[in-house]
Order: C-alpha cells, then structure tokens, then sequence
C-alpha cells in the first residue's frame, strides 16, 4: 500500500484534483501500489473532467478506502521499489505506462486484470450510478457519400433490435438533429447532450446547450499533433519520446476556436487525438473513438453522431502530410468502418446506467435501411414497411 | 467452460462442418511414418498470420467469408488447433520471438535486441550441424532484426538465421538509406503507424553493409526488386516475394516468415483491418502453392501457420475491440494453430489446449533437433 503517500505528494497536481487528494489521503494511503497509478491518473487531470467523472472519481476513492477487502486481489502482486516509490506521483502517465510494463513483462497482468476485474465488480454492485436526466438517446450516421454496398449492414447490431429497411431519406437528418435540439431545450445540462461529426456540421445545427466536436474544426490541433508525430519519426526518437511530446500538447495555449474556448473541451479534444490511435489521421477512427469517449466519460443523455468518409489509406508520410485535410476519400471503406463502430457505440450505450431504457438508432444515410433497439423493439426483427426517423423515434420514446 | 475453452468450441463446431474434421483429443500413433516415403531431410515453415487476429473475423461463423482460402484449401488438408493460449506479453516482437524460443520472452516489446532463450534457429543449426543459409527469417520490421539468434553464450549469432527485413532490403538495394526516401513505393509503407518504424536513437537499426551482405547474400537483383516493388500492394506481399526468392535460391529448411499486414487494426479502420485478413489469408494459400510446386519443397515440408496472438474483445470494456491486444482478454490470449504437411493427419481437428510457445517444440520433433531449454511441450498429434 502506499503508505508514503503525505499531503505535499500532490503539491504539483492542479487545484481541485489536489484538494480531494488531500481530502481523501488516508482512502489513497490504503491503494495497493500496483493500483495506485490508475487513480492518480485521474487526479491529475481532475479538473478538467466532466461533472459526472468526477463525482464518480471521489466515489472510486472513498470506496476504496472504506473496503480494503474489495483490493484483496492486489495482495499478490509484486512491485519494484522503482515503483513502490513516491518519486513516482510527480508523473503518473509515466508511473502508469511503467506500471504496464512491468505487470507485462513479469508476467503478472493477468492476475492484475483479475483483481481489477474483482474491484470493479464489487464497486458497481456497491454504487448508485448517475441517472440519464431523461432515457438516453444515442442515434448514429453512417455512410456519407457511399453507395449501396454488396453486403448487409447493421449484421452485428441486429441480434439488439430492429432493421427498418423502408426509412424515408427527406427529412432524416433533420429529425434526428431535431430531437437533439428538442431534448437539449428542455432538458438543459452540462455536457449532457452532444453531437459530434465527421465533418462539416448539418446545416441547421445549434449550438445552443449542445456540446459538440467537428473533425474538421480540430484540423490546426491535429497538425500541430502530426507535426510532432513526424519529427520524432524522423529524428528516430522512439515511442516515449513521442508519448512525452504529445503530453505536452496539452499545456499548449487553447486554440482560436470558439467551440474548444471551454478548458474541459480542449483537454478532451487532444486526449482524442494525442491517446485514441488513428484519431489524427482517419475521421471513422476519430469518430468512433470520440463517441466511445463521450459515452463512457460524459454519461450523455442525448448523443448524435454522424460520420464522414475518411482519408483513403496511403503511406504513413503521405496520410501524416494530408492529416485532417486530406481528399483523397474512400467512402466505401468508411462505411465498413462506420458499420462497425455503430455496433461499439451500441455497447458503449449499454455499459451505462439506466440502459434498459435507451434508445439506439443507427441510420445509413441518405438511404433507406436504419436500425432501432429500444424498449419494445423486438431483437432480431426486420421491419419493411414505409416509415421515417421522426416515427421511429416517436415510436420508441412512447415505450421508453 | 471458460472464455478460453468457448473460444475453441467455436472454432471446432465450424471447422467439423466445413470440412467434415474428425476431432483428436491426441492422436494415438504416430502420423510421420505414413506420409514420408522417401526418407528425406523434412523442412519445416512457420508463417505468423498477423498481427494479431481475432476468431471474430477469422474462424468464427461471421469470420469465415474473410478466409476463404485458409477455409478450402488449407483447412481440409490440416491438423488444426482450435484452443492456442499465449499467455506471455502481447507485443508483436515479443510474442514472435517467444514463438521463436519456445519460452516467454520478457523483454521490452518496443527495443531491438536478441531473445535471452535459444531459438530454433539456433538450436537446428548447432545440433544438425546446419550451414547459415538453412535457416532464414523474413521478418517486417527494424525491431525484428536480432530475431535470428539469441544472447545465449551456448548459441548466438554463429548459430543462428539469416534474417531479412525487406523493406530495409528494398531501400538498400535502391541505394537508399532511409525508409523515407522509399515514397516511390506507398503500398509497401503501409506500416503500422501508431508503432511506425521507429528504432531508438537508431542505435539498433540494422546497417547499410549488413544489408548489403544480405542482398549480396539472397542474389537479389535490384533492377528485379525495383520492378516487382511497383507491382506489390503491401508489406506483406514483399515480405513473401523475398520468401520465395529465398526458397528457390537457397531451399532452406527452416523458413520464418512473420506477416504483420493486419496491425492495421490499430488505426481504427475496421475495413483495412479486414483487407489485412483477406491479403494473409490469400498470401497463405500462395505459400502453400509455393511449397507444392516447388520440388525442394513438396512432400517433405510441414506448414505451421498461426497468429501471434489474438486481439482484445468488443465486450472487453478495457479495450476497443479489433483495434488493440492491450487487454490480455481471453479473445486476446486465445488463437489457433494450422499444421499441414506430408506428416500431418488431414482433416483432424484437436481440441485440447495447447500454448503457442509449444509451436517450437512440435518444430523440433519434425526437424530432429534438441530444444532443451524451451519452456513449451512437444505436441503429440505432430508426433
């Protein structure tokens, strides 16, 4: 346990995170070291966490320390003392990159994984999860510009819901960003409501109490990012090298942008595109990893996420040049990518509470197949009768 | 039944269907003396098909349209393993060169350096007294190049392989240094970019005069190597024209050959994810094809044919599906084994958990040689 742990080990850490450090210090004196990174981790960037994160971050620590019993699997792993070692608070992406390793090479991960698994088990049973203000509504887009493939879509969601093949295309957009819109209004909240696009925005867009992220607005970010990739690539610098200099990406002074003005927003934005992998060069990947982001970190209530295609792939220099402006597109394998990461956006809903009353709505856009899972949605089904977005999701807040 | 064991159902159910495999729980009696007739020297190579693939897309009931060819061609003339765990570190050099060892390898994935255990290699090439050029690696990447021998002092490098990275190879032999410069060549630089090339300080990059020696070596011409450069569509398809260059030159016994394009996966991009299966599904059957056309080769050369390691699952909250192997899940740990050769019992399909570093003793059993210090057992069915 980290029983060195002392108030001034958290001197460097920013105010708020530093405060409930010191706050809780006896609950994080009783970590098992081998777990301590985790939490640190959180600490550090604690203030620029979203409400919802960091209530459930003081409530992981108290639990913790009112429950030893619950880290008893973490009783049999050994540490080093370079890691049992309060140099180590200073840097806990480092103290836990580190701490990978070593549970890797010691051949020790599965066990960690095990005792990880056990705590969380135990904590989720304990807790009262945040509540959605309203039944969580996730609706994804998919396929801008393809053409009907030669395959079917939506295959792995299917087993979930419903697979409308008769959707009318005039209006659907607008429906679903209507409903975002409608729920946002009247059910106003930080960051509970989100839209996030792989390109340009829809037309009739509001910004008005929504959260949103546009690939394309992040484009000076991303090529300071690339910028960066490329000359550790060049310099021959390795792979922590390049981890430390995207690090400090995020201490970079915020961008123009109106929309990353909010400091929670900007931290969020170049985590996405300094930790998700392919972020910086493939808007699908972008997407998908934003919407798996927003999920499990914001909790929103209403999420609309549209995807554009992404840049074809080509050399590793060649995309890093194009970066986000690249046009050269491959809609087609953008659509497979899109298929599939509607299927993860699909899980991501469903680790969430109160997911036996979401709803999911995936559309193929400007065509008329869509799927539909939800409360009174029979899975497996396939529904060929004329219908639009707007029904389908009048259908299904009825029953929600 | 863990998740281990139910990965392995899923494989078994589908490959009884599809190819009508009688199930092993071990075989009984020897399989060798059936098949080889004419009492030669047997070869013996190894194709890594990665890296990293999952049962989801490729022997599961969804996975199968993306194998064809692993799936009708290969399949019923195999001895398959449905349940292969690795359950050492699930980094691609790591987890080949514990492949390579028969023993779990705990180096940093991300440094070049040696194995500490033996390879097989080295092992062949001591104990049967095996020249240099019996005993070759293609690997696809900087971080592979010290894959061919181990820091044992028993062994080292005067007993181990020849390796080729080809598309250091490729640049050498246009005169460049530096894989930057091969722009030409877009379709051969798909590397995996989150982990692009990169060597620290470049103080392991394998040399200009050691690829030199090597070209000179493989009697490459690099007028050839250019013209097939402008043909070839990835790394993996120069990796295995550089193979067959080394079987028609050199007919080694023991052939290395680590595919890598499906990393792709970790760009997020499912569809190039399964363009990466598709293309090492294909490049296996063209593998295959090579071994049975050529007489060096056919009727006297086992196929092994095996990922690396799996990769995480989509119900695995720790990780992002397809994308990455950072879990250590049981859909990461869990993969299979393709055998086929002269010596192999077709159509058999063996239940029974094997470890991928057991991969290294079945080898030794069918080259003849010692593998005292691997960590993995000897494989009965491949007796």
């Amino acid at each position: 346990m980290a029983t060195w742990l002392t108030t001034s080990s958290f001197a460097d850490y920013p105010q708020q995170g530093r405060e409930l450090a010191v706050s809780h210090l006896s609950d994080l004196q009783r970590v098992p070291v081998a777990l301590l990174p985790v939490f640190l981790v959180d600490l550090k960037a604690y203030d620029w966490k979203f409400p919802v994160e960091q209530r459930e971050i003081a409530k992981r620590i108290e639990f913790a320390g009112a429950n030893p019993s619950s880290l008893a699997g973490f009783g049999n792993i050994q540490v080093p003392t370079t890691l049992d070692n309060p140099t180590r608070i200073k840097d806990p992406q480092r103290f836990l990159a580190d701490m990978t390793t070593y549970l890797w090479s010691s051949l020790q991960m599965d066990a960690y994984r095990a005792a990880a698994n056990r705590f969380v088990g135990i904590y989720s049973a304990a807790g009262q999860p945040d509540q959605p203000l309203v039944p969580r509504l996730v609706m994804v887009c998919i396929g801008r510009d393809a053409q009907q493939p030669d395959f079917s879509l939506f295959q792995k969601l299917h087993k979930f819901g419903q697979l409308r093949t008769n959707v009318r295309t005039e209006g659907a957009a607008g429906a679903m960003l209507a409903a975002l819109h409608e729920r946002a209004k009247s059910h106003p909240a930080p960051y509970a409501h989100w839209y996030v696009d792989g390109g340009n925005p829809l037309s009739t867009f509001d910004s008005d109490q929504v959260t949103h992220i546009f690939y394309p607005e992040l484009a000076p970010l991303n090529q300071q990012i690339l910028a960066r990739m490329k000359a550790c690539i060049e310099a021959g610098s390795g792979p922590e090298v390049l981890h430390i200099q995207l690090a400090e990406l995020n201490d970079l002074p915020e961008p123009g942008q109106a929309s990353l003005s909010d400091p929670r927003l900007h931290n969020f934005a170049v985590s996405l595109l300094t930790e998700g992998s392919g972020t910086q060069l493939f808007s699908t990947s972008f997407v998908q990893w934003t919407t798996r982001e927003v999920l499990r970190r914001a909790q929103p209530t209403t999420l609309l996420v549209r995807f554009a295609p992404r840049q074809r792939q080509k050399s590793f220099n060649t995309m890093v040049a194009a970066g986000t402006l690249a046009t050269d597109l491959d809609p087609a394998g953008s659509l497979i990518d899109a298929d599939m990461a509607a299927y993860y956006a699909y899980l991501e809903m469903q680790r969430l509470s109160d997911s036996e009353h979401s709803t999911f709505l995936a559309w193929f856009e400007n065509h008329p197949q869509a799927f539909i899972a939800g409360r009174g949605i029979a899975p497996g089904s396939v529904n060929d009768s004329p219908t639009t977005v707007a029904e389908l999701l009048s259908e299904v807040s009825r029953t929600s | 039944m863990n998740e281990y064991h139910r990965l392995s159902m899923n494989r078994r159910n589908f490959l009884r269907g599809a190819i009508g495999a009688t199930t092993s729980l071990c075989c009984s009696y020897p399989i060798h003396a059936a098949a080889t007739s004419n009492g030669a020297a047997q070869k013996a190579i190894v194709i890594t098909f990665g890296g990293g693939a999952r049962d989801d897309e490729t022997f599961s009931i969804d996975g199968q349209q993306y194998i064809p060819n692993l799936l009708n061609t290969l399949a019923p003339q195999s001895c398959f393993f449905t349940q292969v765990i690795n359950r050492g570190i699930l980094g691609h050099y790591v987890a080949t060169a514990s492949i390579a060892t028969g023993a779990y390898e705990t180096f940093d994935n991300f440094i070049a350096q040696p194995p500490q255990h033996p390879t097989i290699f080295e092992y062949f090439r001591k104990d049967l007294r095996r020249p240099r050029e019996d005993a070759w690696v293609i690997a696809p990447g900087n971080l592979f190049a010290q894959i061919g021998s181990s820091q044992n002092r028993r062994y080292g490098p005067d007993t181990g392989a020849e390796v080729v990275l080809p598309k250091q190879l490729l640049a050498a032999a246009l005169g460049n240094t530096n894989l930057l410069q091969l722009d030409a060549f877009p379709d051969l630089l798909r590397d995996n970019y989150e982990r692009p090339d990169l060597t620290p300080n470049g103080a392991t990059n394998p040399g200009q005069e050691e690829m030199q020696r090597i070209i000179h070596r493989m009697n490459l011409d690099p007028a050839d190597l250019r013209a097939q450069a402008t043909i070839l569509h990835s790394p993996d398809e120069l990796s295995v024209y550089m193979t067959k260059h080394v079987m028609r030159t050199y007919a080694p016994s023991l052939l290395f050959l680590t595919l890598h394009d499906i990393d792709v996966a970790h760009s997020g991009a499912f569809s190039l994810y399964l363009e990466g299966i598709r293309r090492t599904d294909r490049l296996c059957a063209e593998m295959w094809e090579e071994i049975q056309s050529n007489p060096e080769y056919k009727d006297k050369t086992t196929l092994f044919i095996m990922p690396d390691f799996g990769r995480d699952g989509d119900s695995d909250p720790g990780g992002n599906g397809f994308q990455h192997h950072r879990t250590g899940s049981a859909s990461a740990r869990t993969t299979w084994m393709m055998t086929l050769g002269p010596t192999i019992r077709q159509k058999t399909v063996v239940e029974r958990p094997i470890e991928s570093i057991d991969l290294a003793a079945g080898i030794s059993g069918v080259l003849g040689f010692d593998g005292r210090l691997m960590q993995g057992k000897r494989i009965p069915e491949l007796a």
